[in-house]
């Protein structure tokens, strides 16, 4: 069975996201496979986002909701989405035109397929801001902002948990990753993410690197649970 | 390896001690590691800048274990430490608390090292501090 972009419903939570969110759906609508359903997710914004959004009537599907973070947002999107196959967008980050193209094909290859992941190239919009972020121009990993997945997939391994403020992607990866679904990660970098300078409070810091390393021992203990634990020699 | 007697955590480190037990990750590459009971207790001691000396003095007594034993394990594993890039030598550091350390049996202090989540933490590792974008209700 053929699959186009008609299958897919690409979910945008945004936060007062007016500077990049049309950007953003733009990117989304110029698929070469063609546009998914999109579905925004405004998490209670208090600029222009809304005004913004409803100029792609007809093309774009707006919710809101009060604010309470983008892992409830892309849950409230899961809820309302009608695609077989599910996408995912942060509001100031880009597809590449062939992005749901080159998945979709993957999916059409492998029928046993659950997942798809792309590498992310990450971009500023000015040296000062690429500098401070740190990071590499592409990373090959798994990212929310680059994950397709069959509706099926998510019936299986659940929506995102809101009780992780920091690390609820990584959860759910780590979750599909133990139920044995099947993932594929394209090399080539087919979603590009806007680094941005910031000014997080260490406290900021402490409590995202808390959440991310009792998720480490979480997963460490049910490999325990298991028998599988294998450290590397 | 070199002789240094203090060390700190390496920065592109998150590194505490979860349930007990001392939970590292590597934020360059998503490698994680983990600690036993008496590395973890190391670990806490590393942390608070307490030198080498005063740790093998402290694990020796609370575990009944004799000193130089003690000395050449934790050499051995701080040596370790530096080789993973998990820790760095650093200068003396005022101790704030001395952490707790417990009367456990003794083992050679061990760390684990774990590949199988490196492509999850690789793109959106734990915040490193500085230069994250985030969708986040500030």
């Amino acid at each position: 069975m053929s699959l186009d972009a008609r299958h897919v419903s690409c979910i945008v939570p945004v936060f007062n996201g007016e500077r990049y969110v049309a950007q953003a759906l733009r990117s989304v609508l110029d698929q070469t496979a063609g546009a998914p359903e999109i579905i925004v997710v405004d998490d209670g914004s208090t600029d222009a986002t809304a005004d913004v959004v409803r100029r792609f009537d007809g093309r774009v599907r707006y919710f809101r909701q009060p604010n309470s973070g983008p892992t409830r947002a892309r849950n409230f999107g899961l809820s309302v989405a009608s695609g077989r196959f599910l996408a995912f967008l942060d509001a100031d980050d880009l597809w590449c035109p062939d992005k749901l193209g080159r998945q979709l094909e993957v999916f059409a290859r492998d029928p046993r397929l659950d997942y798809c992941g792309t590498a992310v190239e990450n971009f500023a919009d000015t040296p000062a801001e690429a500098t401070l972020s740190g990071r590499a121009a592409t990373v090959a990993g798994w990212s929310v902002i680059s994950l397709l997945a069959r509706r099926k997939a998510f019936d299986r391994v659940g929506p995102f948990r809101p009780e992780f403020a920091h690390a609820a992607d990584t959860d759910w990866f780590l979750r599909a990753t133990e139920l044995g679904l099947a993932g594929s990660l394209i090399p080539e970098a087919l979603v590009r993410r806007r680094l941005r300078a910031d000014s997080r409070s260490q406290e900021h810091v402490r409590r995202s690197q808390r959440e991310y390393l009792e998720l480490v021992k979480a997963h460490l203990d049910r490999k325990r649970a298991r028998g599988s634990e294998r450290p590397k020699p | 390896m070199d002789e240094a007697t203090y060390f700190e955590p390496a920065p592109n480190v998150a590194a505490d001690i979860v349930e007990g037990e001392a939970i590292l990750i590597r934020l360059e590459d998503g490698i994680y590691f983990s600690m036993n009971e008496v590395g973890s207790g190391v670990w806490r001691l590393l942390e608070a800048g307490v030198a080498l000396e005063a740790m093998a003095d402290l694990v020796s007594e609370r575990c009944s274990v004799a000193k130089d034993v003690v000395d050449r394990d934790l050499r051995v594993f701080v040596d370790r430490l530096v080789e993973l890039r998990l820790v760095l030598p650093s200068g003396a550091r005022p101790v704030d608390t001395l952490p707790t350390f417990a009367s456990v049996p003794y083992a050679t202090p061990g760390i684990d090292i774990y590949e199988d989540m490196a492509d999850l933490l690789a793109l959106d590792p734990p915040a490193p501090g500085r230069g994250l974008k985030s969708l986040d209700p500030e």
